[in-house]
């Protein structure tokens, strides 16, 4: 039974640290726009698969970009 | 002296002019207080991601400073009054982080615990490495 499940999964990388990034930028909305569901969430590290460094650093970078409008808080009512 | 960057979105309703015009102020106010602006970049138009005061556009500006603390208190408070400016943001650019070499040392003398604490050491020392060789480039 366990042996099938880890046939399941699928290692997950950080991809910040696949590209090398030291310091997550909160200008780089192209970038921070992968790890913010449709609605405007901030996607967990369970499902991003983000090292705990660099989801430190992309949460701060997501709020950031919130606060001068390069992202949205929620998605918008319609 | 620190490090700072400087967002701010400008009306959209403000021509060329207007915008360099909002630059200028801006960077008068930092140069006024001791600081020096070492980049500047107009983004242009862009859409915002939610409406601010009824506008759905603006003029993004961005700043790069090395300024003291004082320059950039001062030109928080002109920007919270200047008109044109719909908001902004400034964010301190953490100083590059030294020592990676003590890290270094003391992670590889007194572990010898198990191989599990050295490769956390090494790992820690691949990334400083990395870290400071990317501050060179951008120096």
């Amino acid at each position: 039974m366990l042996k099938k499940r880890r046939t399941y999964r699928r290692q997950k990388v950080c991809k910040f640290c696949l590209d090398k990034v030291l310091l997550v930028d909160f200008k780089d909305v192209k970038r921070l726009r992968n790890f913010v569901s449709d609605r405007g969430k901030i996607i967990p590290r369970r499902i991003s698969g983000n090292c705990a460094r660099h989801q430190r650093q992309l949460t701060v970078a997501i709020k950031r970009a919130r606060s001068i409008a390069l992202l949205s808080f929620a998605a918008e009512l319609t | 002296m620190r490090s700072y960057e400087v967002i701010f979105i400008l009306d959209p309703a403000l021509g060329d002019d207007g915008v360099d015009a909002g630059i200028a102020a801006a960077s008068g106010v930092v140069t006024k207080e001791g600081g020096e602006v070492a980049e500047s970049q107009k983004w242009g138009k862009k859409r915002l991601a939610y409406e601010i005061k009824k506008r759905r556009e603006g003029h993004y500006v961005f700043l790069r400073l090395r300024a003291p603390v004082k320059a950039l208190t001062e030109l928080e408070r002109h920007l919270n009054i200047a008109e044109s400016v719909l908001k902004f943001l400034t964010v301190l650019v953490p100083a590059p982080r030294r020592k990676p070499v003590k890290a270094k040392a003391s992670a590889s003398t007194p572990k010898e615990s198990g191989t599990h604490g050295l490769t956390v050491g090494a790992q820690g020392e691949a990334l400083g490495s990395r870290r400071t060789g990317a501050e060179a480039q951008e120096a």
